[in-house]
């Protein structure tokens, strides 16, 4: 529970965001500079495996529930990073942005 | 089993399973959390499913097809066993997201004309249109109705006849991917499912402390086969899960055997290695697998290095590595074909060197035991055929009651081949293997089929959608053809591009290929390579030599596009 709270203090949308590009970067082997936080994942060839495995990395990365189609339900960088930044917990004034 | 009037139709078993163990749990159904488990008796069951029959019948009668493409669940399982009492012919397949894969099931629609569709309210309204505005080059379906599952449930009539079917009448059609992009339905007849599901006890020795773990899902033969029907036929308790929870979270397998007290349960070689890759330490704290007698891998080849890993990482936790139980098998044969001796462990050849011919050694096979009692298996050569003696490399045959008549509207030519010196009619698997010391050791194809997880795929199917991702890719040169990495089969691309166009970015390339790949097939490439022009192998009539492109990745041998960074790398498989 220790680690569960300090995780969910050191989150802000801004980590969300960075967590997911280089989650993305890494496994699906893409530049830096290739990964739109407004494209759609299935831009990037992500399948159904890869979508529901990522759930499950999101899942312990921020020890809170999350259904393994948010992919589907949230298909871009942004669009997951407040549905994240919404299970952990994170403050609204973190998830305020422009759209 | 020695019940006194032998079911001869999967319905008249069930009916009978009601009546002698009404209360006892059939199945639970777990969900994400405790409160979205529940479980149903064989009476519950029984209910539920004659209620959804009785919802059924106008639409369809004794023979008639439904198709079932409901979210995996309760209903799926509750509309399947609708179907048997009625003596439909059930089909089971996945419901479309959006529109991928709606031009498939299109083309099974097609191809077995159901009386209905049945699908839940959530897949109701995107369903009708995905199968409204599909493939303008497929004649349109007669408009079928599309049902879904609750409001056949709400229905207060009952269905209390017996199914009076023809063993020999298909129970349900298991689609599989055709080599013409057409997808091919195995009639599996009720004779088939009685004989497979009593083979299947027998191999298992399924007896009253047997229990069962399921999270393959209700459209994947082992899933059905082995997770919804052969517990009705040993009158035993199953826990199923849904496959999405189990590759989010793999030790959620686990925990649910401890937890179930489960003495057994089955996954393709993709399970076992996502628990050796995806379980953490931590995750395993108080897990106790000392009660999984028996660990059941099929579905697609087992592959012996994960076997080992999966003994090793959970024997610390109980788990009895003699407990691991390679088998052999495929929906033409029902489910099961092969498997060895109960508690014996998995067992590999650490070299198997061919008989005759100057074939390099295969190294580190798995067995897969004998046949199932009743059935003969062959390893067969040569035109004409030849049996071969021990030790020969060639295709398996196989024979026995659990061999499907065919596939839907085909001729069955590949079933029922033969052979001198074997009685009987055979159906051709299209694997390759050899016999050994009495035991069956698969070695891969003959056919250029590809398994992914434990899903077939023709490798025409794939480069057709590939070669239309991009105007850059040489539409005839386009190669799928599979690679193991990490234990695991996948699909490799090797493409050339066109001279005109160059100057294309190969990573635009790679990335049209890999999503034309996902949205047709929901299969992420393990590797795209970009050939120089007339890097492809061909044969002197131009043929796509398949097998040599793959030979040729392994070995890091294609000829590559110069500056294909991608390509350089990705020939040397990670």
């Amino acid at each position: 529970m220790r680690v569960a709270a300090s995780i969910e203090a050191s989150l802000t949308r801004e980590t969300i965001v960075s967590w997911i590009r280089e989650y993305l970067q890494r496994a699906l082997d893409l530049k830096r500079e290739a990964v739109d936080d407004d494209a759609y994942f299935s831009d990037y060839g992500v399948d159904s495996m890869f979508a529901v495995v990522m759930t499950g990395d999101i899942r312990e990365w921020i020890k809170k529930d999350i259904s393994p189609t948010a992919l589907y339900e949230h298909p871009t960088v942004n669009r997951l990073a407040d549905h994240v930044a919404h299970l952990a917990g994170v403050t609204a004034l973190h998830v305020e942005r422009g759209r | 089993m020695s019940d006194a009037a032998a079911p001869r139709s999967f319905g008249e078993l069930l009916l009978l399973r009601a009546e002698k163990q009404a209360g006892d749990r059939a199945y639970r159904f777990v969900g994400d959390s405790a409160a979205d488990s529940f479980e149903l008796s064989y009476g519950e069951l029984v209910a539920r499913a004659q209620r959804v029959a009785a919802s059924l019948a106008p639409h369809v009668a004794c023979g008639d097809r439904v198709l079932l493409l409901c979210a995996v669940g309760e209903p799926y399982v509750t509309a399947f066993h609708a179907c048997q009492l009625l003596g439909a012919i059930a089909v089971p397949a996945y419901p479309p997201r959006g529109n991928r894969h709606a031009a498939r099931i299109s083309r099974i629609v097609h191809d077995c004309e159901p009386g209905c569709i049945v699908t839940d309210r959530e897949n109701l309204a995107s369903l009708t249109t995905a199968l409204a505005d599909d493939d303008a080059s497929i004649p349109a379906p007669r408009r079928t109705p599309i049902l879904a599952v609750e409001d056949l449930l709400a229905g207060t009539q009952r269905f209390e006849g017996s199914p009076g079917v023809d063993p020999l009448q298909p129970a349900f059609l298991q689609y599989t991917s055709g080599s013409t992009g057409a997808p091919k339905g195995v009639m599996v007849s009720h004779a088939n499912i009685l004989a497979n599901l009593h083979g299947i006890s027998r191999k298992f020795e399924v007896d009253g402390s047997y229990r069962t773990v399921f999270w393959l899902p209700p459209y994947h033969d082992m899933g059905l086969v082995g997770g919804i029907l052969h517990p009705v036929f040993g009158g035993y308790p199953v826990a199923l899960m849904s496959p999405f929870l189990f590759v989010q979270s793999p030790i959620r397998w686990l925990r649910l055997m401890a937890e179930e007290q489960a003495t057994a349960s089955a996954a393709p070689n993709f399970g076992y290695q996502s628990c050796v890759d995806r379980v953490s330490a931590e995750q395993c704290e108080g897990l106790d697998l000392s009660g999984w007698k028996i660990a059941i891998c099929g579905g697609e080849r087992v592959s012996a290095r994960t076997m080992r890993a999966f003994a090793e990482k959970f024997a610390p936790y109980g788990f009895d590595p003699a407990a691991l139980y390679p088998t052999y098998g495929m929906a033409e044969a029902t489910l099961l074909m092969t498997g060895g001796r109960k508690g014996g462990g998995f067992r590999a050849a650490e070299r198997l060197q061919p008989v005759g011919g100057d074939e390099e050694a295969y190294a580190d096979v798995v067995s897969c035991g004998q046949a199932m009692d009743g059935h003969a298996l062959h390893v067969v050569t040569g035109d004409p055929p030849r049996l071969c003696p021990d030790g020969e490399v060639g295709e398996i045959w196989y024979a026995g009651p659990s061999v499907a008549a065919g596939y839907w509207r085909r001729p069955a030519s590949d079933f029922s081949a033969e052979v001198p010196g074997a009685e009987g009619r055979f159906l051709r698997t299209g694997d390759l293997g050899a016999r050994l010391a009495g035991e069956v050791y698969i070695l891969g194809r003959t056919k250029e089929m590809i398994i992914v997880r434990g899903a077939n795929f023709y490798p025409t199917d794939l480069e057709e959608a590939v070669a239309a991702a991009h105007p850059a890719i040489e539409g005839s040169a386009v190669a799928a053809f599979a690679a193991q990495r990490d234990g695991a089969e996948g699909v490799v691309l090797a493409l050339e591009i066109r001279r005109e166009m160059r100057k294309t970015p190969l990573d635009e390339i790679r990335k049209a290929s890999t999503r034309a790949l996902v949205e047709a097939f929901d299969i992420r490439p393990l590797d795209v390579v970009v050939l120089r022009p007339s890097g492809m192998l061909r044969t002197s009539s131009g043929k796509i030599r398949r097998t040599e492109m793959a030979a040729g990745y392994r070995a890091g041998d294609l000829l590559v596009w110069p500056g294909d960074g991608a390509g350089e790398t990705g020939t040397t498989p990670a």
